[in-house]
């Protein structure tokens, strides 16, 4: 049987550029049918952004835009007009699931906060995602990827280590990997919302930060600073696993070296058949190779960098050493193994042309969600959904549109 | 054992998991309210129960497979048993625990619920809707299925070192267990997924978490970007193509840096006047965002001219109050100290008697119905061995007895 399990589950999707549309298309997946809402005239911002197809003229050609929004319907809707925050509340009472990544200021002017979302549909999950969530000291202020990274304390961990920490500062991978992780935990939150509702017969409204979403991924580094472990930044695992945990060179490139327990280390030099450094007293336990790294890298960088990553990874697993290639993007996405799991998605579009996206983040035994919709070109569902469900008719869908409400 | 108000009220998880990314998972599943059981083993104890730690004054007499925080943090609010899997007896009281649950999760290695007998398969015939799902480094399928990994050797795998770094362009690590996490929440959500399937159709699900793809999901451009348009990304320090200036930049004091980010005509006014207009903000190479990309280097180090003078919350006040994006770089005490993450509650305070008080951390998001049920800290080693194998299961005190003495409960 299908895996559709939010299919009569309705989604109005008020979000800009990454989170709150990550968040739907993942509940869009599940079946959800999840109404995208977008400004009239310029659109979600993330189909001003790249990366666009070959040949890209005009705003239908974003491909961060069309991996977002696939399985969606898209109308457009200027909420901030009196005839189009009516529709809104129109499409309010008609829905399960509100998701919205509003700027925390303007939410309770253009009424869509949380109080006056209950007043219309006292049923309404309503998910909010925001940089610093919608209570505290810093609820109102401004957030993106790069400012969720640091202050949820990843920034200042990456990278593992630095030489110079003036002149190395802490950084992010490159993308907007903050914004996408703040959207799968408002999935999660959406779901938990579903569940609540239902238990307790109402509304509920979860308020998601995305600070804090990546906070969670430094959870052990709470634990052990608070029982008096103190833990530094970006010179930590130089200081205690020096480089025997690192992106490490090889003869093409790079791999991820993985040696600090002492059973590894071991197993490993077996591996490379270089067991006389185990009686190097150098060497011999964690502590030491920790201490005498600058006598032992060299060592191991003449081995390595006579032979591929690949090659490496073959010895290494052999004696089942977790040691894996540091794949670039080109080598991900030619991966045999990913290809051989059907990770990918291939999209193909009559206008857009045809793209290869990452695919699900889970797989289940039902069989694999599939693409059943493109994503909207913008207000492409106006018509379906304001005369299919509300009852408009097309004169005044057509009066809605000159007025520049739609 | 948080009853009232809970999305997972009446569902029980049997937890095979070690390590981090399954114990992540369940710990939402706990935090949601589901009953979490954790079956242990004490000759292969969880590799984070061994994780070496001062051992807190006055608890001197507690195992030290207790006290570790890598182990206690991401467990609580869990029940805890200890069992000999390799031992037939054990084996098959595991799979009364999974008769009586509703999901399993684990995270061994490739093949090793197979040895205990207990594959999805396996499982489905003592408990035909049983809920499933397996965490791993690359997923129970694919010619690579049986590679030993680790989170960050499945970070590298996954293209996410090679997108991290400085102009040099190597590859560096990213802070955290970041595929771990990542993976946890993916498999939380197909959980919660697979519990509505069973409530409408009645049937179980069987799901399959691979951290590498988990991870890949998060960066869909780079991946575009490649199958588009042929481009290889690379690390990007800070930098982003939709804002200029946009970085990290040094602060008063030791290590200390603020991330700033202007992503509009707009913004740039704002922080020009934030900074008091000196006279380069109004440089013609300094004029629209192309520009500013084009001449970055050049505005960095003219913006870390000025935020070296500060302090780096001070900066963060004076951006924030004219609306523009700007944060410190936060170390873990500044976090745990942050008076914004205190008023939200998202640090738990816990206790076992084993470590002491400690702190975790709550999902992140906070619901308006929310339950506030104390929180239990982590459970010590087969800690509820009673309560599970006999109220639950329902074995009397001379058979867990006897049980004990054949070394299949620990």
């Amino acid at each position: 049987m299908q895996f559709q399990p939010l299919s009569g589950t309705t989604i109005l999707e008020l979000g800009e550029f990454i989170s709150a549309s990550y968040a739907t298309r993942l509940l869009a997946d599940l079946g959800a049918d999840v109404i995208k809402v977008e400004p009239p005239g310029t659109g979600d911002k993330a189909r001003r952004c790249g990366p666009f197809l070959p040949d890209a003229s005009y705003v239908e050609q974003s491909g961060l835009f069309l991996y977002l929004n696939s399985n969606k319907l898209g109308i457009t809707l200027d909420i901030e007009s009196a005839s189009g925050y009516a529709i809104l509340k129109d499409l309010i009472m008609k829905c399960d699931v509100l998701v919205e990544n509003i700027s925390s200021s303007k939410l309770a002017a253009i009424k869509v906060d949380y109080d006056t979302l209950h007043g219309i549909n006292s049923n309404l999950i309503v998910t909010s995602i925001s940089p610093f969530g919608r209570t505290g000291p810093y609820r109102d202020y401004q957030g993106g990827d790069l400012i969720s990274f640091h202050m949820g304390g990843v920034g200042y961990m990456t990278p593992g280590q630095v030489r110079n920490l003036d002149r190395e500062p802490p950084i992010k991978p490159n993308g907007h990997l903050a914004d996408f992780l703040a959207g799968l935990t408002a999935a999660v939150a959406t779901m938990e919302g579903l569940f609540l509702g239902e238990e307790m017969g109402t509304g509920v409204h979860l308020d998601v930060s995305e600070q804090e979403a990546v906070a969670t991924l430094v959870i052990l580094n709470f634990g052990e600073h608070s029982v008096g472990n103190k833990v530094t930044g970006r010179t930590q695992s130089a200081t205690q696993s020096s480089g025997l945990v690192s992106v490490f060179p090889c003869k093409d490139g790079y791999f991820a070296m993985s040696l600090f327990a002492d059973d590894l280390w071991r197993r490993w030099l077996e591996g490379i058949e270089r067991t006389q450094w185990m009686a190097d007293e150098r060497f011999v336990d964690r502590a030491s190779r920790v201490q005498n790294w600058d006598s032992l890298e060299p060592l191991i960088r003449e081995w390595t960098m006579e032979r591929t990553k690949d090659e490496i990874t073959t010895i290494s697993q052999a004696k089942r050493i977790p040691v894996l290639p540091t794949n670039r993007i080109d080598e991900v996405v030619n991966s045999e193994h990913l290809r051989a799991r059907g990770f990918f998605v291939e999209l193909e579009h009559a206008e857009v042309g045809r793209m290869t996206c990452p695919g699900s983040p889970y797989k289940v035994s039902s069989g694999p969600g599939e693409v059943r919709r493109l994503a909207p070109l913008l207000g492409q569902d106006n018509e379906k959904v304001l005369c299919g469900r509300l009852g408009y008719s097309k004169q005044q869908l057509a009066g809605l549109r000159q007025c520049g409400v739609i | 054992m948080r009853a009232r108000n809970s999305a997972l009220r009446g569902i029980r998880v049997a937890d095979f998991t070690w390590v981090l990314t399954g114990p992540f998972c369940t710990l939402l599943l706990a935090q949601m309210g589901a009953e979490v059981i954790k079956i242990e083993s004490k000759r292969r104890p969880d590799p984070y129960r061994t994780m070496t730690s001062a051992c807190p004054q006055g608890l001197e007499s507690a195992s030290p497979l207790d006290r570790s925080p890598h182990y206690v943090t991401p467990n609580y609010d869990k029940k805890g048993c200890c069992l000999d899997l390799t031992n037939s007896e054990a084996a098959s009281m595991a799979k009364e625990v999974v008769k009586i649950s509703d999901v399993v999760v684990e995270n061994f290695g490739h093949g090793v619920m197979e040895s205990f007998g207990m594959d999805y398969p396996s499982l489905q015939k003592i408990k035909p809707d049983l809920i499933m799902a397996s965490i791993s480094g690359l997923g129970r399928s694919g010619p690579a299925k049986h590679y030993a990994s680790t989170a960050m050797a499945t970070a590298s795998f996954a293209g996410l070192h090679s997108l991290t770094g400085y102009d040099d362009g190597r590859p560096q690590n990213v802070g955290g267990p970041f595929a771990d996490v990542v993976a946890s929440y993916a498999a939380v959500l197909a959980i919660l997924a697979a519990l509505r399937h069973r409530a409408k159709t009645g049937t179980g699900q069987y799901i399959d978490v691979s951290l590498a793809e988990a991870a890949i999901a998060l960066f869909p451009e780079a991946v575009m970007d490649y199958t588009i348009n042929g481009r290889i990304r690379g690390p990007a320090g800070n930098r982003d193509e939709g804002a200029a200036p946009q970085g990290c930049y040094r602060c008063k004091g030791e290590d200390k840096w603020v991330a700033i980010s202007v992503t509009s005509e707009n913004e740039w006014r704002a922080f020009c006047s934030a900074l008091g207009n000196p006279s380069w903000t109004r440089d013609e190479r300094f004029g629209g965002i192309w520009r500013r990309r084009e001449n970055q280097d050049e505005l960095d180090r003219l913006i870390q001219d000025w935020t070296l003078e500060h302090e780096a919350q001070e900066v963060m006040e004076i951006l924030q109050q004219s609306g523009v994006a700007g944060g410190p770089s936060l170390s873990i005490e500044e976090l745990l100290n942050d008076a914004h993450l205190q008023e939200r509650g998202f640090f738990v305070e816990l206790e076992n008697p084993a470590t002491g008080k400690y702190v975790s951390t709550a999902v992140p998001w906070r619901t308006s119905v929310a339950s506030n049920s104390p929180h239990q800290g982590a459970p010590l080693l087969g800690q509820h061995n009673r309560e599970v194998f006999g109220e639950l299961i329902g074995l009397s005190e001379e058979e867990i007895e006897r049980l004990h003495r054949a070394g299949a409960i620990y």
